[in-house]
């Protein structure tokens, strides 16, 4: 969907991005994670051609963007920022419908639409008339994510889109773009410096550094088989196995039969482990949401990496 | 709105009626022969006056905003200094200066009256305009570009209408001058509410005086209370 060939980009002499190569796969969420300064940003604002490159070619759909309008190439691009940014002075239901308008959909079409994506961020209808002085930041954002999906569009671009929220909100917004992503098969690259999030979100995790690659795989892969010391730093070294735990749903781990105090069907291994520790207890039976039990785990299961 | 209202028949009745206070002000000024002012009728100087602002301060908003919005483009982002600095300049420049050098360029008459008030009148649009421009914050504005608002989108939809209660008030400011300044036009022969004025204070008529004051000054409280209103819509 998106590919990068020896892209490169300096600012006031300082090289910020240097021959860098990527393929993004449709369908993929590609989580660009690194330090202030890795380039990370500046890599997420070149496919839309916010910043233009001085070297390279960047291809979208099989194009090269400079080929592309800059304007009509960002329409089908969803855009979110850290703050949201939020037109101040246009009504929440205003804001979704931005692209919609733009792209001249009819009114019954827009409203449909703002109605549609309000409902899977989980919005309040009545806060279409809002102003977005009247909204939380976790509603700004969420918001903002409408925004960007309006008009369905074949990327979503997102810049540490939960950067400035407090964790608990973070972690509501970040399972709802995990939810959007396995329900819309939407190619997503999302910007952070948070390892965690990367991991949770991802499917394709780039590490970056200075403006280079240090690592592009899948989040198990880096977990497993960080590529040098730089990564393995930014992985964490002491909790890596409890990482990898948390990358694993508790029914890859199933053993038949019931045993000991129960827990729900679709919790991760370091929950289960979390569980096992709180309990005093090496086994936990799985039941499903209506109380069927699916089997049980046991600790030498999830030990066997 | 109540504001407006009274100010606005304020004006009015000195506008038509101040011509019948004869008896008021011959017992207020009793030395004076001619205690009112009936060379003109109020009413036409009233309308000279307004014309005058009216097209001087079109073409300082206009210039103002227009400025204002090319300096705070990527291409015009060098002029801005200029543009500011010089907007500053037309401002400690009095207008009389203005007039002074522009009567021996262009002769008595309108023209070096505009021209003055012009330039006396678009430092706080400009400035107003570039203040409200840059306020408009960096997120949204990007936000903006990222979603696909071409440049005229970006300035037209967002920019603007973010930066209008800032820009109204530069406007607000350069018209009320205007109306005040524009009674020195006078001087180089046009017709205006200063006429009066001028004629008292070389006369010593202080009747006169009073009488072009009174109106001026309500011609400004009105159009004032008229902004206030506008500003709150």
């Amino acid at each position: 969907m998106i590919d990068f060939d020896g892209v490169a980009k300096a600012f006031d002499g300082r090289a910020v991005v240097q021959d860098f190569n990527l393929h993004v796969a449709d369908g993929a969420f590609c989580a660009l994670i690194g330090a202030s300064g890795s380039g990370k940003s500046t890599i997420l604002r070149m496919m839309n051609r916010l910043i233009e490159p001085d070297a390279g070619r960047i291809r979208f759909a099989g194009q090269d963007v400079a080929d592309l309008d800059p304007t009509l190439l960002r329409r089908r691009m969803g855009y979110v920022i850290q703050s949201a940014g939020l037109f101040p002075h246009w009504s929440v239901a205003r804001n979704i419908a931005a692209v919609p308008a733009l792209l001249g959909w009819d009114r019954a079409r827009t409203q449909a639409r703002v109605a549609e994506l309000m409902t899977l961020l989980r919005l309040d209808p009545a806060l279409g008339r809002a102003r977005p002085h009247e909204l939380s930041g976790g509603q700004a954002q969420r918001v903002g994510v409408a925004r960007a999906l309006a008009a369905d569009p074949d990327v979503l671009l997102m810049d540490e889109p939960f950067g400035a929220l407090d964790p608990i909100t973070r972690a509501a917004l970040q399972a709802e773009l995990a939810r959007i992503h396995r329900e819309t098969r939407k190619t997503i690259v999302f910007v952070t410096h948070d390892m965690d999030e990367a991991l949770q979100l991802a499917t394709q995790v780039v590490v970056l550094e200075d403006g280079r690659v240090l690592q592009d795989t899948s989040p198990a892969d880096l977990l497993a088989h960080p590529a040098n010391a730089g990564v393995g730093a930014f992985v964490g070294r002491l909790d890596r196995g409890l990482k990898l735990l948390s990358l694993l749903a508790i029914t890859e781990r199933l053993e038949p039969g019931a045993d000991g105090p129960e827990v729900p069907d679709d919790i991760d291994c370091r929950s289960a482990l979390s569980r096992m520790i709180e309990l005093s207890v090496d086994r936990l039976t799985v039941v499903d949401v209506t109380g069927q039990v699916r089997g049980h785990v046991a600790l030498a299961g999830l030990m066997r990496s | 709105m109540k504001r407006l209202v009274v100010f606005m028949v304020l004006l009015v009745a000195a506008t038509f009626g101040l011509a019948q206070t004869r008896p008021l002000f011959a017992a207020m000024f009793p030395a004076l022969d001619r205690p009112v002012y009936v060379q003109d009728s109020f009413a036409a100087l009233m309308l000279a006056h307004l014309a005058l602002v009216g097209v001087s301060s079109l073409i300082a908003i206009v210039v103002g905003i227009g400025i204002g919005i090319l300096v705070t483009r990527r291409a015009g982002l060098a002029f801005r200094g200029i543009a500011e600095t010089l907007a500053a300049m037309g401002q400690t420049f009095p207008p009389v200066a203005v007039l002074a050098i522009a009567v021996p360029v262009m002769g008595f008459g309108t023209m070096p009256a505009v021209i003055a008030l012009v330039i006396y009148g678009v430092l706080p649009v400009l400035q107003n305009t570039i203040a409200g421009l840059s306020g408009v914050s960096a997120p949204v504005r990007e936000a903006a570009r990222g979603m696909g608002f071409g440049p005229l989108r970006v300035l037209a939809l967002v920019e603007l209408p973010l930066a209008t209660p800032v820009i109204l008030a530069g406007v607000r400011v350069s018209v009320i001058i205007n109306i005040g300044t524009a009674a020195i036009a006078s001087t180089v022969g046009v017709k205006t509410l200063g006429l009066p004025i001028l004629l008292g204070l070389s006369a010593a008529n202080t009747a006169y005086v009073l009488q072009g004051a009174l109106l001026v000054g309500l011609l400004a409280l009105t159009v004032d209370a008229a902004f206030d209103v506008a500003a709150r819509a």
